[in-house]
Protein backbone atom coordinates (compact mmCIF):
# COMPACT_ATOMS: atom_id res chain seq x y z
CA UNK A 1 0.00 0.00 0.00
CA UNK A 2 1.24 3.67 -0.88
CA UNK A 3 2.63 5.56 2.12
CA UNK A 4 0.56 8.89 2.84
CA UNK A 5 0.58 11.62 5.19
CA UNK A 6 -1.80 9.66 7.57
CA UNK A 7 1.12 7.60 8.07
CA UNK A 8 3.40 10.02 9.79
CA UNK A 9 1.23 12.89 11.03
CA UNK A 10 -1.10 12.13 13.74
CA UNK A 11 -3.39 15.61 13.42
CA UNK A 12 -4.38 13.96 10.04
CA UNK A 13 -5.06 10.82 11.40
CA UNK A 14 -7.10 12.37 14.06
CA UNK A 15 -9.31 13.99 11.63
CA UNK A 16 -9.22 10.97 9.20
CA UNK A 17 -10.88 9.01 11.94
CA UNK A 18 -13.04 11.58 12.80
CA UNK A 19 -14.38 11.83 9.90
CA UNK A 20 -14.68 8.48 8.92
CA UNK A 21 -17.16 8.02 12.48
CA UNK A 22 -19.03 10.91 11.23
CA UNK A 23 -17.88 13.01 14.11
CA UNK A 24 -16.76 16.62 12.36
CA UNK A 25 -18.32 19.72 12.67
CA UNK A 26 -19.34 20.97 9.25
CA UNK A 27 -16.63 23.79 9.24
CA UNK A 28 -13.99 20.76 9.73
CA UNK A 29 -15.55 18.34 7.44
CA UNK A 30 -15.04 20.88 4.92
CA UNK A 31 -11.68 21.77 5.45
CA UNK A 32 -10.85 18.47 5.52
CA UNK A 33 -12.82 17.75 2.14
CA UNK A 34 -10.81 20.70 0.51
CA UNK A 35 -7.50 19.00 2.31
CA UNK A 36 -8.65 15.56 0.36
CA UNK A 37 -9.65 17.28 -3.19
CA UNK A 38 -5.99 18.58 -3.37
CA UNK A 39 -3.95 15.15 -1.84
CA UNK A 40 -4.58 12.52 -4.55
CA UNK A 41 -3.08 9.73 -2.49
CA UNK A 42 -4.68 10.92 1.14
CA UNK A 43 -8.07 11.04 -0.74
CA UNK A 44 -7.50 7.67 -2.64
CA UNK A 45 -6.48 6.25 0.78
CA UNK A 46 -9.47 7.59 3.14
CA UNK A 47 -11.73 6.27 -0.05
CA UNK A 48 -10.58 2.69 1.03
CA UNK A 49 -10.54 3.01 4.51
CA UNK A 50 -13.99 4.05 4.25
CA UNK A 51 -15.43 1.19 1.96
CA UNK A 52 -13.53 -0.89 4.53
CA UNK A 53 -15.22 0.44 7.54
CA UNK A 54 -18.75 -0.24 5.62
CA UNK A 55 -17.43 -3.93 4.28
CA UNK A 56 -16.77 -4.43 8.10
CA UNK A 57 -20.01 -3.31 9.31
CA UNK A 58 -21.61 -5.45 7.05
CA UNK A 59 -19.67 -8.49 8.08
CA UNK A 60 -20.90 -7.46 11.82
CA UNK A 61 -24.51 -7.08 10.77
CA UNK A 62 -24.49 -10.47 9.58
CA UNK A 63 -22.85 -11.91 12.71
CA UNK A 64 -25.30 -10.47 14.81
CA UNK A 65 -28.02 -11.70 12.99
CA UNK A 66 -26.64 -14.79 13.26
CA UNK A 67 -28.05 -17.47 15.46
CA UNK A 68 -26.03 -18.32 18.56
CA UNK A 69 -23.02 -20.35 17.17
CA UNK A 70 -22.33 -21.53 20.99
CA UNK A 71 -26.07 -22.49 21.82
CA UNK B 1 -24.35 -11.29 52.78
CA UNK B 2 -27.83 -9.83 51.76
CA UNK B 3 -29.54 -12.24 49.19
CA UNK B 4 -30.07 -10.80 45.85
CA UNK B 5 -32.75 -12.35 43.24
CA UNK B 6 -31.52 -13.45 39.47
CA UNK B 7 -33.72 -10.53 38.10
CA UNK B 8 -32.01 -7.71 40.02
CA UNK B 9 -28.67 -9.33 38.77
CA UNK B 10 -29.67 -9.15 35.81
CA UNK B 11 -30.83 -5.75 35.89
CA UNK B 12 -26.62 -5.07 36.69
CA UNK B 13 -23.90 -3.75 34.50
CA UNK B 14 -21.58 -6.22 33.89
CA UNK B 15 -19.20 -4.05 36.63
CA UNK B 16 -21.54 -4.42 39.65
CA UNK B 17 -22.10 -8.16 38.38
CA UNK B 18 -18.44 -8.91 39.22
CA UNK B 19 -18.55 -7.24 42.48
CA UNK B 20 -20.99 -9.51 43.36
CA UNK B 21 -18.97 -12.39 41.84
CA UNK B 22 -16.05 -11.66 43.93
CA UNK B 23 -18.50 -11.00 47.17
CA UNK B 24 -19.56 -14.60 46.68
CA UNK B 25 -21.95 -14.95 44.26
CA UNK B 26 -21.71 -17.26 41.14
CA UNK B 27 -24.80 -16.82 40.26
CA UNK B 28 -23.78 -13.09 38.86
CA UNK B 29 -20.38 -15.21 37.05
CA UNK B 30 -23.18 -17.51 35.29
CA UNK B 31 -25.26 -14.32 34.09
CA UNK B 32 -21.54 -12.63 32.84
CA UNK B 33 -21.01 -16.29 30.78
CA UNK B 34 -24.43 -15.81 29.48
CA UNK B 35 -24.27 -11.88 28.27
CA UNK B 36 -20.43 -12.49 26.86
CA UNK B 37 -20.35 -16.04 25.44
CA UNK B 38 -21.35 -15.29 21.92
CA UNK B 39 -19.91 -12.62 21.60
CA UNK B 40 -16.59 -13.50 22.45
CA UNK B 41 -16.69 -16.71 20.15
CA UNK B 42 -17.99 -14.02 17.72
CA UNK B 43 -14.71 -11.82 18.27
CA UNK B 44 -12.06 -15.06 18.63
CA UNK B 45 -13.26 -16.55 15.36
CA UNK B 46 -12.05 -13.52 13.62
CA UNK B 47 -9.20 -13.94 15.74
CA UNK B 48 -8.60 -17.78 15.17
CA UNK B 49 -10.97 -18.83 12.13
CA UNK B 50 -11.64 -22.18 13.64
CA UNK B 51 -14.19 -23.11 16.43
CA UNK B 52 -12.66 -25.67 18.23
CA UNK B 53 -10.08 -23.28 18.60
CA UNK B 54 -12.52 -20.93 19.89
CA UNK B 55 -14.77 -22.56 21.95
CA UNK B 56 -11.58 -23.76 24.02
CA UNK B 57 -10.44 -20.15 23.77
CA UNK B 58 -13.85 -19.07 24.84
CA UNK B 59 -14.05 -21.78 27.88
CA UNK B 60 -10.61 -20.80 29.01
CA UNK B 61 -10.74 -17.43 29.08
CA UNK B 62 -13.78 -17.73 31.69
CA UNK B 63 -12.38 -19.85 33.32
CA UNK B 64 -9.38 -17.25 33.93
CA UNK B 65 -11.89 -14.78 34.44
CA UNK B 66 -13.39 -17.41 37.43
CA UNK B 67 -10.13 -17.59 38.85
CA UNK B 68 -8.78 -14.45 38.64
CA UNK B 69 -12.42 -12.77 39.86
CA UNK B 70 -10.00 -11.47 43.20
CA UNK B 71 -7.17 -9.63 40.78
CA UNK B 72 -10.19 -7.47 38.73
CA UNK B 73 -10.71 -3.96 39.70
CA UNK B 74 -13.24 -1.56 39.03
CA UNK B 75 -11.12 1.07 37.15
CA UNK B 76 -11.15 -0.47 34.15
CA UNK B 77 -14.70 -2.02 32.35
CA UNK B 78 -15.23 -5.67 32.87
CA UNK B 79 -15.22 -6.18 28.96
CA UNK B 80 -11.92 -4.82 28.73
CA UNK B 81 -10.44 -7.02 31.26
CA UNK B 82 -12.11 -9.81 29.53
CA UNK B 83 -11.28 -9.39 26.16
CA UNK B 84 -7.38 -8.63 27.52
CA UNK B 85 -7.37 -12.28 28.84
CA UNK B 86 -8.99 -13.95 25.79
CA UNK B 87 -6.33 -11.88 22.87
CA UNK B 88 -3.80 -13.01 25.44
CA UNK B 89 -4.82 -16.71 24.84
CA UNK B 90 -5.31 -16.09 21.19
CA UNK B 91 -2.04 -14.96 20.48
CA UNK B 92 -0.16 -18.05 23.20
CA UNK B 93 -2.42 -20.57 21.08
CA UNK B 94 -1.29 -18.92 17.50
CA UNK B 95 2.21 -18.71 18.62
CA UNK B 96 1.73 -22.41 19.30
CA UNK B 97 0.19 -23.68 16.56
CA UNK B 98 3.10 -21.76 14.47
CA UNK B 99 5.27 -24.04 16.16
CA UNK B 100 3.96 -27.30 15.38
CA UNK B 101 4.44 -29.37 12.40
CA UNK B 102 2.21 -29.79 9.87
CA UNK B 103 1.36 -33.09 8.67
CA UNK B 104 -0.50 -33.71 5.43
CA UNK B 105 -2.43 -37.20 4.54
CA UNK B 106 -2.25 -38.28 1.40
CA UNK B 107 -4.41 -40.56 -0.89
CA UNK B 108 -2.97 -43.87 -0.70
CA UNK B 109 -3.51 -45.44 -4.68
CA UNK B 110 -2.92 -49.30 -3.59
CA UNK B 111 -5.59 -49.01 -0.65
CA UNK B 112 -8.98 -49.48 -2.17
CA UNK B 113 -10.96 -48.81 0.89
CA UNK B 114 -8.81 -45.07 0.83
CA UNK B 115 -10.74 -42.91 -1.43
CA UNK B 116 -12.68 -39.85 -1.42
CA UNK B 117 -15.77 -39.40 1.08
CA UNK B 118 -18.78 -38.58 -0.38
CA UNK B 119 -20.52 -35.57 1.58
CA UNK B 120 -23.84 -34.60 1.80
CA UNK B 121 -23.92 -31.23 0.45
CA UNK B 122 -26.33 -29.02 2.89
CA UNK B 123 -25.07 -25.77 1.77
CA UNK B 124 -27.07 -25.65 -0.99
CA UNK B 125 -28.90 -22.15 -0.92
CA UNK B 126 -30.99 -19.39 -3.43
CA UNK B 127 -29.73 -17.09 -5.56
CA UNK B 128 -29.50 -14.06 -3.21
CA UNK B 129 -28.69 -16.03 -0.32
CA UNK B 130 -25.80 -17.62 -2.47
CA UNK B 131 -24.76 -14.25 -3.04
CA UNK B 132 -24.74 -12.65 0.19
CA UNK B 133 -22.84 -15.82 1.31
CA UNK B 134 -20.22 -15.70 -1.19
CA UNK B 135 -19.86 -12.01 -0.41
CA UNK B 136 -19.03 -12.55 3.84
CA UNK B 137 -16.94 -15.29 2.63
CA UNK B 138 -14.71 -13.28 0.66
CA UNK B 139 -14.90 -10.81 3.44
CA UNK B 140 -13.42 -13.33 6.13
CA UNK B 141 -10.77 -14.28 3.77
CA UNK B 142 -10.02 -10.89 3.30
CA UNK B 143 -10.28 -10.39 7.32
CA UNK B 144 -7.94 -13.19 7.76
CA UNK B 145 -5.53 -12.31 5.22
CA UNK B 146 -5.20 -8.71 7.24
CA UNK B 147 -1.74 -8.68 9.49
CA UNK B 148 -2.19 -9.89 13.10
CA UNK B 149 -1.67 -6.28 14.07
CA UNK B 150 -4.39 -4.79 11.78
CA UNK B 151 -6.99 -7.36 12.45
CA UNK B 152 -7.25 -7.35 16.39
CA UNK B 153 -7.50 -3.50 16.05
CA UNK B 154 -10.65 -3.72 13.29
CA UNK B 155 -12.32 -6.78 14.74
CA UNK B 156 -12.07 -5.21 18.32
CA UNK B 157 -13.52 -1.79 16.73
CA UNK B 158 -15.66 -2.74 13.60
CA UNK B 159 -17.22 -5.90 14.44
CA UNK B 160 -16.86 -6.20 18.42
CA UNK B 161 -17.59 -2.10 18.45
CA UNK B 162 -15.64 -0.81 21.54
CA UNK B 163 -14.51 2.63 22.06
CA UNK B 164 -10.77 3.70 20.88
CA UNK B 165 -10.06 3.75 24.70
CA UNK B 166 -11.00 0.59 25.31
CA UNK B 167 -9.16 -0.59 22.37
CA UNK B 168 -5.60 1.11 23.41
CA UNK B 169 -6.11 -0.85 26.84
CA UNK B 170 -6.60 -4.04 25.59
CA UNK B 171 -3.95 -3.47 22.52
CA UNK B 172 -1.39 -1.98 24.79
CA UNK B 173 -0.89 0.50 21.93
CA UNK B 174 -0.99 4.17 22.05
CA UNK B 175 -4.03 5.72 20.93
CA UNK B 176 -2.57 7.24 17.74
CA UNK B 177 -0.99 3.96 16.95
CA UNK B 178 -4.95 2.20 17.80
CA UNK B 179 -6.34 4.84 14.89
CA UNK B 180 -3.73 4.90 12.70
CA UNK B 181 -3.92 0.71 12.73
CA UNK B 182 -7.45 0.57 12.38
CA UNK B 183 -7.45 2.73 9.20
CA UNK B 184 -4.56 1.20 7.37
CA UNK B 185 -6.71 -2.26 8.44
CA UNK B 186 -9.87 -1.47 7.15
CA UNK B 187 -7.72 0.50 3.86
CA UNK B 188 -6.04 -2.98 3.12
CA UNK B 189 -9.14 -4.61 3.53
CA UNK B 190 -10.52 -3.00 0.79
CA UNK B 191 -7.62 -3.38 -1.10
CA UNK B 192 -8.14 -7.19 -0.77
CA UNK B 193 -11.48 -7.33 -1.37
CA UNK B 194 -10.80 -5.28 -4.69
CA UNK B 195 -7.96 -7.36 -5.69
CA UNK B 196 -10.85 -10.46 -5.79
CA UNK B 197 -13.03 -8.62 -7.52
CA UNK B 198 -10.43 -7.11 -10.16
CA UNK B 199 -7.86 -9.87 -10.35
CA UNK B 200 -6.78 -8.40 -13.84
CA UNK B 201 -5.92 -5.07 -11.49
CA UNK B 202 -3.50 -6.80 -8.92
CA UNK B 203 0.29 -5.85 -9.42
CA UNK B 204 3.15 -7.28 -8.73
Amino acid sequence: MKSTAFDSDTVLTEFLTDYLDGNLSTAERESFEEYLSKNKDERNFMRKALKGKKALTRLAKHINNKPSVTA
Amino acid sequence: MQAVSRAELQKMSDEDLMEKFQSGYEQAFNLLVDRYQDRLHNFLYRYTHNHQDCEDLVQETFFRVFRSRDSYERIAKFSTWMYTIAINLAKSLYKKKKRMTKVTIHKDPDDSEDRPMKLEDTDILPDDSLHEKMCIDELEKALMKLSEDFREVVVLRDIQQLSYEEIAEIADLPMGTVKSRINRGRAQLQELLENYYQPETISA
